[in-house]
């Protein structure tokens, strides 16, 4: 993170403000009740699972989450934030993650120098407002840098946090000796490595108690930049870790983010492919004069009613003890020095569909392009993950995956063999890669049973 | 009157008579007698510290966050200081005895009685620090304060804590301050 040096070497800031910040420090954090993996874990509910607004306690697909922009304050500067938040919608629903290369900085992204990116910030405090804690003890445990990185935990019965990084000297890995701290981040059983995604995620794959840790290992271990770096996956980092900084893009979810989601969406059973699965998306609703949680589940606001950005969420206690967040709003400081991305910084676009129309249960091969959008200044080529459907419903749902190397001018590929009949849409979705933003490109494609395809002109 | 007692009264009482005469000495080098420190949880570091200092005589000292657009040193006096003055000590009096842990203890208990949770993710920090009229220090500090104040509208020592913050805030976003490292 680089930051002016005009605004450290200042004396007034050494002289006073810092033993200020020292005072503040020594005075201790209120011990709010919070927070955990999820919002709302503590000592006394570690395993605890917080649910969306739109959550019924029942299974299926959930009413849309709703976000908008409140003008009721600043409305000239609140206006600048739609690209932004139109682009977390589309990233929250793209519902997809990276083991590694989440972050970027400086030239590797779209961001000015000496802003902070508002899209970075906001994925992060709407990850809040659905439900996700900080995986590290963050600011809320009182605890000084870099202790604070030491995995989301409770007090144990000496009611002080126990944070010892450990041989490794790295607060958060693996080896971190925490005493009778009690921990409230969920980890993949018998693996503890949060650059991993089970291909199933629910209590048979993850687990908050340390019973199954691997062995040798002392405590959960979450996805701080500096342990993901230790464990092999470089500019990788939790989108909910906490801590942001100028020129720092961090757009994408991480696969700690993910599984998290995707447990909670498992229901309260916690068990994966069951009757009481739910899903959501969310969806944006405009500008809007100072909406009412009827009129938008999540409001976000540009104004001073905080120091940067925070999510203020209420909830409600559901029978087995799990929680439904009752309402979400998000406030952003508005005097801070805000990059508003406009729109995506990557064109997804498919270039060809072959054969067009096909034969069902026949491949054709569907070819995509990724490339810088236009204005957009960003080192290197885009690269990473393109996921292609032929938006068939499920379970007729047919997937192929595309990697792109990140070479110029470069086209992918891959085949698709569609089972139901008709004309659709079929989608490419670039996940993004480091400072690259995520993007889609749509073709319509036909599938037909031979008979058909003739007639329509197929040889 | 011991000269400690009543620095407070004295710094808004001096800046209801002339304002635009202080203005220029300052900031001075007296003591702080009411300040405000912001330290936001989402963004890391000493630089990204919102501090502003009411000095003695009705001058302002503050160090914008290294995040905000205008950061770095400004210094001015006091705005409109007998109507500030009195908010500002109307809401002391309403803090006095305030215990932020308590308070968030008895809040996080009445949401538990009722199956209820409230969280502020991110909450930052403020701290508030005055010396009274009897020249005794005083510190009280809440995190999250608007986000609270904002679900308890019942809650006085809350509006005040908001209220005060919400002063120096605007005191420390205004337009006129002179900044300090600025070339002469």
């Amino acid at each position: 993170m680089s930051l002016p040096a005009r605004s450290i070497a200042r004396p007034f800031v050494r002289r006073h403000a810092a033993a200020a910040i020292i005072a503040a420090l020594a005075a201790g954090w209120q011990a709010p009740a919070l927070a955990g993996a999820y919002v709302f874990a503590n000592a006394s509910r570690p395993d605890s699972v917080t649910h969306p607004q739109v959550y019924t306690g029942v299974g299926g697909a959930l009413a849309d989450l709703t976000i908008c922009i409140d003008t009721s304050v600043n409305p000239a500067l609140a206006a600048q934030a739609e690209g932004a938040v139109r682009k977390v919608v589309a990233t929250h629903n793209r519902f997809a993650s990276l083991p590694a290369n989440t972050l970027a900085f400086n030239a590797a992204t779209d961001i000015p120098s000496g802003q902070v990116d508002f899209e970075s910030t906001l994925l992060h405090e709407v990850g809040h407002c659905i439900g996700l804690a900080h995986p590290n003890h963050a600011t809320e445990s009182g605890l000084a840098e870099p202790a604070r990185n030491g995995t989301k935990s409770a007090v144990g019965s000496n009611g002080v946090f126990e944070q010892d990084a450990g041989a490794d000297g790295l607060h958060g890995s693996r080896d971190d000796l925490r005493g009778d701290d009690i921990n409230l981040h969920w980890y993949i059983r018998g693996q503890n490595n949060p650059g991993l995604l089970p291909a199933t995620v629910d209590t048979s794959t993850m687990i908050r108690a340390l019973s199954a840790l691997p062995a040798g290992h002392l405590f959960a271990a979450n996805a701080d930049r500096g342990v993901m770096n230790a464990l092999g996956f470089a500019n990788s980092e939790a989108v909910m870790q906490q801590g942001a900084g100028f020129n720092e893009a961090q757009r994408h979810f991480q696969h700690d983010d993910l599984a998290t989601l995707r447990l909670a969406r498992t229901g309260l059973d916690r068990i994966a492919a069951t009757a009481d699965d739910y899903r959501y998306s969310l969806r944006y609703v405009g500008q809007l004069n100072n909406p009412s949680n009827a009129d938008c589940n999540l409001r976000v606001r540009l104004d001073t009613s905080t120091g940067f950005a925070v999510c203020g969420i209420g909830g409600q206690v559901l029978g087995n003890g799990d929680l439904r967040i009752t309402s979400a709003n998000l406030a952003f400081n508005s005097a801070t020095n805000w990059y508003f991305s406009p729109a995506s910084n990557t064109v997804t676009t498919i270039t060809s569909d072959t054969p067009d129309p096909s034969p069902v249960g026949q491949p054709y091969t569907v070819s995509v392009t990724v490339r810088e959008a236009a204005g957009v200044a960003i080192t290197g080529e885009p690269r990473g993950t393109v996921l292609v459907t032929d938006g068939a419903p499920a379970p007729n749902t047919a997937t192929c995956t595309i990697t792109l190397a990140g070479t110029a001018n470069e086209t992918g590929s891959c085949q698709l063999t569609s089972t139901l009949a008709g004309t659709r849409d079929l989608t490419a979705d670039f996940v993004g890669f480091a400072g690259w933003d995520g993007s889609r490109g749509t073709a319509p494609h036909s599938t037909g049973n031979v008979d058909l395809l003739f007639a329509n002109g197929f040889e | 009157m011991p000269r400690r007692s009543c620095r407070l009264r004295r710094a808004f009482a001096i800046l209801a008579l002339s304002a635009s005469g202080l203005a220029a000495a300052c900031p001075s080098d007296l003591p702080t007698t009411l300040s405000l420190t912001l330290l936001p949880g989402e963004i890391r570091g000493v630089e990204h510290v919102l501090q502003v200092n009411v000095q003695e005589d009705g001058c302002l000292r503050v160090h914008r966050p290294a995040h905000w657009r205008n950061a770095g040193r400004f210094g001015g006096a006091l705005a409109e200081p007998s109507l500030r003055g009195a908010q500002a000590m109307a809401q002391i009096g309403l803090l006095a005895g305030f215990d932020g842990g308590k308070v968030a203890a008895e809040l996080a208990a009445a949401d538990e009685a009722r199956g209820e949770a409230f969280a502020v993710e991110g909450a930052d920090r403020y701290v508030l620090r005055w010396t009274d009229t009897s020249g005794r220090r005083h510190e009280v500090a809440f995190a999250g304060i608007f986000q609270y104040a904002e679900r308890h509208p019942e809650r006085d020592d809350l509006a005040a804590f908001a209220a005060l913050v919400s002063m120096l805030q605007a005191q420390a976003a205004r337009d006129d301050l002179v900044d300090l490292d600025a070339a002469p």
